[in-house]
């Protein structure tokens, strides 16, 4: 029963070179958002191979540039009013309330292969969470909004009813900064819980290193940041789900 | 972007954590003392899907050195990225690469290319399934887990075997059978009535230290683990490919195999062309030597 529906949905999308496909059994599908938009491969390739180019041959090629506010919001609407998603998010027959949450990489960032000097990361980052209608008083919404990046943690139940896996964050208390968290609490969800933690390797992470320095290894480099390794650390030791999956980029 | 993989060092090139090495090993350090239950990375970037393993070590205080000794822990890494393009469809992600006359060209290249880097260069940390490592008798060399299901490598459900990778167009999905406890990692692609391109099941144990993996073929002597092991901090864990260490030597060897077949897929059109056409000229003129001498040959069969 579940693949012959699937199978369907799957075709009609592809017409557009675009899909998404809805859960059915206590599964959860990861894709990549940055891949499957045509649109964002304009802020694609390396800056340093275009720039050499241009040099060369003035005007002939264009030059990738990193996304702006504007842009980034056009090319969240293009994708969120997408007829594929909208089916998916609202027309799914088998599904109600799916949640959709992620973290970002470098082409939803807004520039290829970037870091912590993209000069919009923190409106990069908000303008993720509002495609995927992240709520705002949501702790995830609120570390975005202070610019710290896309990161957080939802812990599933599959032993609720259909529609409802998604336990809330204060009920769940995996998340540090929600209030009244009580280590040695005994966890308000089942055995058949799956926590995902989702981490924001763009928003805080060191520049790569130029000239010849890229090809040996950075020692003093970081990815997420002091205050998101922190919040990491805190939030696996508060997780007590059955499995514990962690996501980036 | 993927935490495992140790590969091509231009860090322009090929985004992956062990460019910064502090990073890596802290995010290792954190999960493995957490003591979560059962973790397994999620990550993509990189335009194919791979399945991804490394053994972790962390030596005791209290006891000799050695491989046995240690605490032992596995972590899987499941990457999936692509789609609307991937390596298998073109890795340059305009729409004017796949839709154009050209497309089929730049299909051709990209997907020869990687292909072909996957059995050239080495990479230790990608899984291969059983289905080779047979023994001499030609039976799998390791004991089925139950049902003739043998699955933490891969290989499950008519899915692909050998090496873990796909270049085609995919998305995951973890699907979790709470009865068996086990978890199943799929990768599938566009067509959903063909079997998954990857698929494999761990239980809950093995993913949480309780229960044992597949062994690795990662075998080291003592003065190689202490060589190791003297790099480490206090209380840090040491993470290995299940393949063990890639040689330099090895890795050089692949890139320059690489790039030569790289150099020659992209032109291979250009010399297709040129030696149908000068097959074709030379039917046309008559004035090849080699034609000249069929000709003569005829000529002496009917005498």
């Amino acid at each position: 029963m579940p693949f012959t529906l699937v199978r369907d949905f799957f075709l009609s999308l592809s017409q557009y070179y675009s899909s998404f496909l809805l859960p059915f059994r206590s599964s959860i599908f990861f894709f990549k958002y940055a891949h499957f938009r045509f649109l964002h491969t304009k802020h694609y390739l390396p800056n340093r191979i275009t720039d050499t180019f241009t040099k060369k041959f003035g005007g002939l090629i264009k030059r990738r540039e990193c996304a702006t506010v504007e842009s980034l919001r056009e090319i969240y609407e293009e994708q969120f009013t997408h007829p594929g998603y909208q089916d998916f998010l609202f027309h799914s027959p088998n599904n109600k309330n799916i949640t959709v949450f992620g973290t970002i990489d470098d082409h939803d960032y807004g520039c290829n292969n970037g870091d912590s000097t993209f000069q919009y990361s923190k409106e990069s980052g908000l303008a993720f969470l509002n495609f995927t209608n992240e709520p705002i008083n949501s702790p995830i919404y609120k570390r975005a909004k202070k610019g710290l990046g896309v990161y957080g943690v939802k812990v599933f139940d599959f032993d609720r009813p259909k529609g409802s896996h998604l336990v809330p964050d204060e009920e769940a208390a995996v998340d540090p900064d929600v209030k009244e968290i009580l280590v040695n609490r005994s966890p308000t969800y089942s055995k058949k819980s799956v926590a995902i933690f989702v981490l924001d390797v763009r928003t805080n992470k060191t520049p790569w290193s130029s000239g010849m320095d890229r090809f040996k290894p950075n020692k003093e480099g970081d990815f997420l940041g002091g205050e998101q390794w922190q919040w990491f650390e805190k939030a696996l030791s508060h997780s007590k789900a059955t499995v514990n999956i962690i996501v980036q980029g | 972007m993927q935490v495992h993989p140790e590969r091509h060092p231009d860090s322009e090139i090929v985004e992956t954590w062990d460019k910064f090495p502090t990073a890596q090993q802290r995010l290792y350090d954190t999960i493995l003392h957490s003591r979560v239950e059962a973790p397994f990375l999620i990550s993509g970037d990189v335009h194919m899907a791979q399945l991804l393993r490394k053994d972790c070590l962390k030596p005791r205080d209290s006891l000799p050195l050695s491989s046995s000794s240690a605490k032992y822990r596995t972590l899987m890494e499941l990457t999936t990225s692509g789609m609307t393009h991937s390596w298998g469809t073109c890795f340059i992600p305009r729409r004017h690469y796949h839709t154009s006359w050209y497309g089929p060209y730049a299909h051709f290249v990209s997907k020869n290319i990687m292909s072909f880097l996957h059995f050239v260069i080495p990479m230790p940390d990608l899984v291969i399934s059983h289905y080779y490592n047979n023994d001499e008798n030609g039976m799998p060399r390791f004991q089925l887990n139950y049902e003739g299901s043998f699955l933490e490598h891969g290989g499950a459900e008519g899915s692909k075997q050998g090496k873990q990778f796909t270049l085609d167009l995919n998305f995951a999905e973890l699907e979790f059978d709470w009865d068996r406890k086990e978890l199943i990692g799929r990768v599938f692609g566009v067509n959903l009535s063909d079997p998954p391109l990857l698929s494999a099941r761990w239980s809950f144990d093995q993913l949480s230290g309780r229960s044992a993996f597949l062994p690795n073929s990662f075998d080291l002597s003592i003065d190689e683990w202490e060589k190791h092991f003297a790099l480490l901090k206090d209380g840090q864990w040491m993470c290995t490919p299940v393949g063990g260490i890639a040689n330099d030597y090895q890795v050089l060897f692949g890139q320059t195999l690489g790039i030569i077949f790289t150099t020659m897929i992209v032109s291979f059109p250009l010399f297709l062309t040129y030696f149908i056409s000068t097959f074709i000229l030379s039917r046309i003129f008559m004035c090849n030597r080699w034609n000249q001498r069929s000709k003569h040959n005829m000529q002496k069969k009917k005498k």
